[in-house]
């Protein structure tokens, strides 16, 4: 019990809370066509973050939300300049600005040295939630214990943070939000500022992004935004109700995914391990291929 | 339409429900419509006519404060646009919405209530009796828990008619409603438009089939880039002034 509690449910937090905030704000980058703008976000945040880190020498929750922040604002200005000034395609723009910040971040993790002590390039582009450990759990007391609760990683606390900000906007504005997505026209002429918005949603990807980034890693991080919201649009018509399915399916992924890759191997007598965050964003997609193959509201083809 | 004594008597109901000065509206430095003088007529059902690019949409989407005027003044009701939001109802295009959307018949009209429940507050269950009534009148009652997408197109569009109705505006403004919709969404859009007009509403329509203007309108604004005319249907649809606005020469 002592060994789940100081290194599966830590882990498994982990994992399962990037999940949920990553599948909440996906439900919006979906519904506005802009699914890549959550790989984008992965990418731009990396070079903010390893800034921040070399500036202050602080690994804090509020420096890298802020050098993450700034990444994504200087990237979201580059795209419109290249889209508006120098006329280059918008997904152009964004597929050249993101792999350029990202490439950026990469040449300055190395350089600075950075990734010698804090930063693991492999964990930054796969993830790592077997790194959250609890070394101070000693059994289910611990969970009551503030003193050991403290001891929790702080990427949990950064995880938890992301995911009450990202929710709370979410039901706030739920219904602008909704129109703003469906018919950003009309939202502009009853006084909601579809730029305001899109930002906004930019915004709650960009911290998704930024406090899912250590667990699942760059590459993953686009399963985990639109793998759920698109497996919930297969199963319904209603938004709330696409919300709270997406919900589902990233706890679902996120816990059994985790308990897959950690007890699955052993179990079946194979000496080998599986990445959690690999095996949660696979658990991920094979839940939508499911609701692709079964589910009620499959899209036919439909001549408009 | 000669405004009735009662009319003359108050002074506010004398100001024109859209009043344009002097507007330039441009797209990359070219102007889709140039130097545009115009006062709407209290009420009734207007059709805007021009040929393509003539700046139809964008003298909507002008006064929506949608695009903004290079130069010249508009006013609705006599304010600015900031002040004279729910006055104002717009419905788009149909091709401008992604029809995918996990919305239905209701939700969507719902969404004409959203200004009157206020930001950051839920849309109750009151409200949604209220948006039932809208699709009601549109016909669509027994579509309510469809979603969008699964609705004709016809229907799509009378969704959008009860949307513009939900938002009690005084004025509405709709781009090409009557564009591909079956016989009987057309005589279900005449009919409310009527009942629209007949309460005191300005209803304005950019149209594109000609033939149909006089049946289904009270005033024409024949519009390309300039205004070319803008009076009652009887006075203003002339074939002459047909002509002028599509670029044809005219008969002698």
């Amino acid at each position: 019990m002592t060994e789940f509690m100081q290194i599966d449910l830590p882990a498994m937090l982990t994992g399962t809370l990037a999940a949920l905030v990553c599948a909440q704000i996906g439900n919006f980058l979906i519904l506005t066509r802009q699914s890549m703008l959550g790989d984008a976000m992965g990418h731009v945040v990396l070079p903010g973050i390893v800034i921040a880190y070399v500036l202050t020498g602080l690994a804090a929750t509020w420096v890298m939300l802020g050098g993450a922040f700034a990444a994504a604002m200087v990237s979201a200005l580059l795209i419109e300049f290249l889209r508006r000034v120098a006329r280059v395609e918008p997904s152009a723009a964004l597929g050249a600005v993101f792999t350029a910040m990202f490439a950026l971040g990469v040449v300055l993790l190395e350089q600075t040295g950075v990734a010698r002590t804090s930063f693991d390039v492999h964990h930054i582009l796969f993830g790592n939630v077997e790194g959250a450990i609890w070394p101070a759990a000693t059994g289910l007391a611990s969970l009551f214990d503030p003193v050991a609760l403290k001891e929790l990683p702080a990427q949990i606390g950064r995880l938890l943070f992301g995911l009450v900000v990202v929710s709370a906007v979410i039901a706030l504005f739920f219904k602008e939000l909704r129109v703003i997505s469906f018919d950003p026209v009309f939202a502009a002429t009853i006084g909601l500022s579809p730029r305001l918005f899109g930002t906004l949603i930019v915004s709650l990807a960009a911290l998704a992004a930024v406090v899912s980034l250590e667990a699942v890693g760059v590459i993953l991080l686009v399963a985990m935004m639109v793998c759920p919201p698109a497996t919930a649009r297969m199963l319904t018509d209603d938004l709330a109700t696409q919300m709270r399915i997406s919900i589902a399916a990233a706890l679902t992924s996120g816990i059994f995914g985790y308990l897959i890759a950690a007890f699955l191997p052993s179990l079946l007598g194979f000496d080998l391990s599986l990445g959690a965050a690999g095996t949660i964003a696979l658990l991920g997609g094979l839940i939508q291929l499911a609701a692709m193959i079964a589910g009620p509201k499959r899209r036919p083809a439909r001549a408009v | 339409m000669r405004p009735d004594k009662e009319q003359l008597s108050s002074g506010a109901m004398t100001i024109p429900p859209l009043s344009v000065k002097g507007l330039t509206v441009a797209y990359d430095g070219r102007p889709a419509i140039e130097n545009v003088n115009w006062d709407a007529p209290l009420t009734g059902l207007l059709a805007i006519v021009g040929p393509n690019g003539a700046g139809k949409s964008t003298l909507l989407k002008a006064i929506l404060g949608l695009v903004p005027a290079a130069e010249g003044e508009i006013r609705i009701h006599g304010k600015p646009i900031e002040d004279a939001r729910g006055d104002l109802a717009y419905v788009p295009q149909r091709s401008s919405v992604d029809w995918d959307f996990p919305a239905t018949a209701l939700d969507v009209v719902a969404m004409g209530l959203y200004r009157r429940i206020g930001w950051m507050k839920p849309v109750s269950r009151a409200n949604r009796e209220q948006a039932r009534v809208h699709l009601d009148r549109v016909g669509l009652s027994e579509f309510a828990n469809r979603q969008i997408g699964a609705l004709s197109g016809g229907q799509q569009q009378r969704v959008f008619v009860a949307r513009a109705l939900a938002q009690k505006a005084k004025t509405y403004l709709l781009d090409e409603p009557f564009a591909g919709v079956d016989a009987t969404t057309e005589k279900v859009m005449i009919e409310v438009f009527r009942s629209l007009r007949d309460a005191g509403s300005l209803v304005v329509c950019v149209h594109h089939d000609l033939s149909s203007v006089p049946e289904i309108f009270d005033h024409v604004l024949l519009l390309n880039r300039r205004v070319i005319a803008s009076a009652p249907v009887k006075t203003a649809f002339t074939p002459a002034n047909v002509a002028r606005t599509y670029g044809l020469p005219v008969a002698g």
